[in-house]
């Protein structure tokens, strides 16, 4: 999960340390389903970018520029993830 | 001195199991042989070598290289991973980057890192009962600027110094990279794998002639490996502490629904 180098440095105001900040604040991911304006308020994520944000896919978020590893945490959080989940505990459980 | 006992890398991740059980499985056994064989070295330092996944660093603070250096790491617990601590080894880890920059490349030393899935899959499988003094060693390659393989193979070339000329006599030191091999994630292009050039590299990286692989550039294995690619930094500092090494291929599985080509490797020592 690494990263390619132009993302990071043109992701929209405020969406890189609004993820960085639920990184560390889990108490406050929540908000990302229930109360995102909240967040985007908080950070000063641009108006126009919101919507993808709320609803859009991993692409859309993608050509925003953000940081793909931060769009990976940012779909978890919000119930969207491309990846399916699974126990850790059905390897975990054998070693 | 101390000493280099063993060398492994592997893939850091695992996924859903759901209609790949047998690829999963094996996937599973391959990790787990890597966890055998490292114990059965009785190392006194297990060394880590992989990238977080911007966990315990920040898109706009690069940090290539860095180490941990609590005595005691809690585990950051993504994934469901357990939290329960595992034993670090801060005199190894403050040790190898003074020594890194006593020879000019930067190591930062960190408190308070709480390794993610890149660190706790791999540790998890190798060292089921977390009794082994481990120094995390991130190869960051989520980071702009990431670590060139010319680099990554400096760094290793250093932590095999730094084992054999500042260690206690005797000190046994086993290597596990993690990271890779091809994918690409949080991009269009997820899903996709590249199996060729995952076995060229496994190939290359067990042939006697890792130090091949110096001759990549980042774009190149952006391009044929993906943005998740790009951890295969960690496998070649890992290569770069065991030059000459020949070494074997242990699993692989292309597994799209994991949106990863999934390897393993030992090296003999």
């Amino acid at each position: 999960m690494a990263v390619p180098k132009a993302p990071a440095l043109k992701a929209p105001a405020g969406v890189h340390a609004m993820i960085h900040h639920l990184i560390q604040a889990p108490e406050d991911r929540r908000l990302v389903k229930e109360d995102d304006e909240a967040l985007f308020e908080r950070f000063g994520v641009p108006a126009e970018v919101r919507p993808v944000l709320h609803a859009g896919g991993r692409d859309d978020i993608h050509a925003l520029g953000v940081h793909p590893n931060l769009i990976m945490k940012w779909l978890i959080w919000s119930g969207r993830s491309t990846i399916k989940g699974f126990p850790i505990s059905y390897y975990f459980d054998r070693r | 001195m101390g000493q280099i006992v063993g060398a492994f890398a592997t893939s850091h991740v695992l996924g859903a199991p759901d209609g790949v059980e047998d690829q999963a499985e094996r996937v599973f056994q391959g990790m787990r042989e890597i966890g055998m064989r490292l114990r059965a070295l009785r190392p006194d330092v297990l060394v880590v070598l992989t990238s977080d996944h911007l966990n315990n660093f920040r898109v706009d603070r690069p940090a290539p290289f860095a180490v941990a250096t609590d005595a005691s790491l809690k585990p950051y617990g993504d994934m469901g991973l357990p939290t329960d601590p595992i034993p670090g080894a801060p005199e190894f880890a403050l040790g190898l980057a003074a020594f890194c920059a006593e020879q000019g490349l930067r190591v930062d030393a960190l408190e308070g890192v709480r390794p993610d899935h890149g660190v706790m899959i791999p540790h998890g499988v190798a060292d089921p009962q977390r009794s082994i003094p481990t120094a995390v060693f991130y190869v960051n390659s989520v980071l702009d600027p990431s670590p060139s393989p010319e680099v990554c193979w400096t760094a290793g070339a250093l932590l095999k110094r730094f084992v054999e000329q500042r260690r206690p006599e005797g000190e046994r030191v086993a290597l596990l990279a993690g990271g890779g091999l091809s994918h690409w994630l949080a991009v269009p292009e997820e899903g996709r794998v590249n199996e060729p050039w995952d076995r060229w590299f496994m190939d290359t990286l067990v042939s006697g002639h890792a130090e091949e692989l110096t001759r990549l550039t980042n774009a190149e294995i952006l391009e044929a490996a993906g943005n998740g690619g790009l951890e295969v930094a960690a496998w070649i500092a890992m290569a770069g502490a065991v030059p000459t090494a020949r070494g074997e291929v242990l699993y692989y599985e292309s597994l799209p629904s994991w949106a990863s080509g999934m390897g393993g490797v030992a090296m003999r020592i």
